[in-house]
């Protein structure tokens, strides 16, 4: 029962993740190469590269099962913030929105792994709890190294796809 | 823990509303940003005045004191690497654009300066606080153009910052500091005095802007006239004062022995620009001068000609006739533009008929044009066609160019009487349709679709013309051909033959129309008739002519996609 009860949970989160709805619109097709592959490739590694980080970095903390997953979907929240950022930023110079949204995601996703730490039922229970300020820090180093990353995704990419 | 947590909360809460405050600090009208407006008038075109009147009332309602230093960061805007790497990246992710067709609109450096420049151009001379900081800002590489736009929109209060541009170090905002003293300097001797030390610049191009500059001050020769005496010295400007010399009339003659001496002595362009000025200021003193440069050969004087055939036209006629004789076919061409500019004379009128003989194609076809027209204004369209018929009082030809106003669509009215005329109308529009203009048979393109049109307004009465119309679209002149399968269109299903003999006629503009008539007009309408056309769209694809061929291949996949692909269109 306690399995069936994982495997919903799972597949609502997976559902979440990678399920798109089809716009019902009748676009005017131009022939464009289809960017859809390296969309997901980017932000598919560059949320794997944050989730690895944050979960090596409270490696020694309470923290739920599956928090990867956790972290993973908590992406479905602030991914589209981050982009919703980005739009009310958009008359900014883009370095400085950039800078700006991503700070507010870092405080934004340390605070909801934080919550996520303490409010969900943790795997080991014995390990001691973490900080809200190294949750953020976890975050800030997560969201940093996916930044970071990001540029040599892209040609990581170009690389893949040339050859 | 649980303060702890309020602790940070409190801590996040205070840096999301700072960061907050921190972006939406621009001044507001309306609950909209400054750049908001802005960018509104920036995207808004010419013709919504609502929109832009809008903006514009936004942004003199937030007022110089608050819009200006905000206009002046925009003008400041400088790119960073990562900026242009986030532009580079959401343009390639398609996430971002710089137009506002994507999610995202990011401004790179060079849209902030418009976005600003727009704003100084809204508040005008109320933006005066931001000239200075705008003066500074012209050293600037890339952005010069936006500044002077921003000055230029200031005027008069940036008088001070304009003459500081005359001593900038790039020579191009020197020459627009130059220019644009003009508009902002009342009195014509003090613009004078500030520009003449630019006759000392450095530049070629700066000095030839100054001199460009006071020649055109006429007002006051007895300022301009020595210091082009002076620049005529100055070999790089010579030629510059040497036409600005043409301005002053009499005032110049002054400069006529110089003047002389360049003809003599200058290069090809000052030689050319100090005869044409002779002539200008002096006719009769010059003529001789001129006519020994003509008999010489010199090259460049086709500018002096044309000034003699302006002041002296009797005198410059036998030398224009001479040139129509030449057989240099640049000289040719010449002379028969300065031809046309004399009113019609038998001579004239003789000239150009030999012009119409001429064996330089292009130059026979003018004179023809010329001919022609002038045929016209002799013999108005309205005394062409005496016999056709009238209703209520006005003749056919007049109901035929009775149009709603912007359309092309007869009137209502219009249609009506060309309903009631009915199949008399027939045999005069028949003639007005394979109308042809004496003597070149040109045909008059208005009077011959103006009947087509009328055809069309004819509807199934029309179908009295079919025969005759079928003749026509075999015709050698390519406009009665192509008017002719025009003419057949309101006649229903009964078109359909003629778009479909179209497609096969000589001349391209005949094809090309029947084409996209069977694809969009009438051939819409009758699908089942139009597929007898699809083995000559696949003809049309090894079509000569090329805009018929792409549009071939377009149409045949739309009307029949497995014709096309069996012709090996993907």
């Amino acid at each position: 029962m306690k399995n069936a009860s994982y495997i919903w949970r799972l597949g609502v989160l997976a559902a979440m993740l990678f399920c798109s709805f089809s716009a019902q619109a009748n676009p005017i097709s131009i022939p464009e190469k289809s960017i859809t592959p390296e969309i997901t490739f980017l932000i598919c590694f560059s949320i794997f590269l944050e989730a690895v980080c944050v979960l090596l970095l409270l490696r020694h903390f309470r923290k739920p099962r599956f928090f990867a997953l956790w972290i993973l979907g908590l992406h479905l929240i602030t991914y589209p913030a981050f982009l919703s950022l980005l739009w009310l930023f958009q008359n900014m110079r883009p370095s400085f929105a950039v800078t700006l949204g991503e700070g507010l995601i870092v405080i934004i996703e340390g605070t909801l792994i934080y919550l996520i730490c303490h409010f969900v039922p943790p795997s080991k229970p014995n390990l001691s709890k973490t900080s809200l300020f190294r949750c953020w820090l976890a975050s800030l180093i997560g969201n940093a190294c996916s930044v970071i990353a990001f540029p040599l995704l892209i040609k990581l990419y170009d690389f893949i796809s040339r050859n | 823990m649980k303060p702890r947590f309020i602790f940070g909360a409190i801590i996040s809460a205070t840096l999301c509303v700072l960061v907050l405050v921190i972006c939406f600090r621009e001044p507001r009208y309306h609950g909209r940003t400054l750049t908001s407006w802005l960018q509104q008038y920036w995207d808004t075109s010419l013709m919504e005045t609502q929109r832009l009147a809008e903006a514009q009332d936004a942004v003199r309602g937030i007022g110089a004191k608050k819009a200006v230093p905000k206009l002046l960061k925009l003008v400041e805007a400088e790119d960073d690497p990562v900026s242009l790497w986030v532009i580079d990246v959401g343009s390639k992710l398609r996430i971002s654009d710089e137009i506002g067709l994507r999610f995202i609109r990011w401004h790179s450096a060079e849209d902030f300066w418009w976005l600003g420049e727009r704003g100084f151009e809204i508040l005008g001379t109320n933006a005066a606080p931001g000239a200075e900081a705008l003066g500074k800002l012209l050293d600037k590489r890339g952005r010069s153009l936006v500044i002077e736009r921003c000055l230029e929109s200031i005027g008069k209060p940036a008088e001070p910052v304009i003459c500081q541009a005359l001593t900038n170090r790039d020579a191009v905002i020197r020459q627009w500091a130059i220019d644009e003293l003009a508009s902002v300097t009342d009195d014509v001797g003090v613009y004078i005095a500030r520009i003449k030390p630019s006759l000392q610049d450095s530049s070629d191009a700066v000095r030839g802007t100054a001199v460009n500059d006071i020649g055109i001050q006429t007002s006051a020769p007895e300022l301009a006239v020595p210091l082009l005496v002076a620049a005529l010295k100055d070999s790089s400007v010579s030629a510059n004062a040497a036409n600005a010399f043409a301005n002053f009339g009499t005032n110049a003659l002054v400069a006529f022995p110089i003047l002389t001496n360049l003809v003599e002595h200058g290069d090809t362009n000052v030689a050319g620009a100090a005869l044409r000025t002779l002539i200008i200021i002096a006719p009769d003193r010059a003529l001789p001068i001129f006519t020994n440069c003509l008999a010489q050969g010199k090259p460049g004087i086709d500018a002096a000609l044309k000034a003699l055939t302006d002041v002296r036209p009797d005198k410059a006629l036998p030398m224009v006739l001479t040139r129509l004789q030449s057989p240099d076919i640049k000289m040719r061409r010449e002379a028969f533009g300065l031809l046309r500019r004399y009113p019609v004379t038998s001579q004239i009128d003789s000239a150009m008929q030999t012009v119409a003989a001429d064996s330089d194609p292009d130059l026979a076809l003018a004179a023809k044009g010329f001919l022609t027209d002038r045929y016209e204004t002799n013999h108005p369209d309205a005394f062409l066609f005496p016999d056709e018929p009238s209703y209520n009082g006005k003749r056919l030809g007049e109901w035929l160019e009775t149009r709603i106003e912007g359309g092309g669509d007869f009137t209502p009215a219009a249609k009506d009487a060309l309903h009631q005329v009915g199949t008399k109308a027939i045999p005069a529009l028949l003639k007005r349709l394979t109308y042809v203009r004496p003597p070149y048979c040109f045909s008059p393109f208005q009077i011959n679709i103006n009947a087509a049109g009328g055809f069309i307004a004819l509807g199934e009465q029309a179908k009295l013309a079919l025969p005759e119309l079928w003749t026509l679209m075999d015709s050698t002149n390519k406009d009665t051909a192509l008017t002719a399968m025009i003419a057949s269109l309101g006649t229903g299903s009964n078109a359909m033959p003629f778009l479909i003999k179209g497609i096969t006629n000589q001349f391209a503009n005949v094809r090309s129309l029947a084409a996209n008539t069977l694809m969009e007009g009438v051939g819409d309408k009758f699908p089942e008739q139009r597929k007898q056309a699809i083995p000559l769209f696949v003809k049309l694809l090894n079509d000569p002519d090329d805009d018929i061929r792409l549009n071939a291949t377009n149409q045949l996949k739309q009307i029949d996609p497995a014709a096309a692909a069996k012709a090996g269109i993907k």
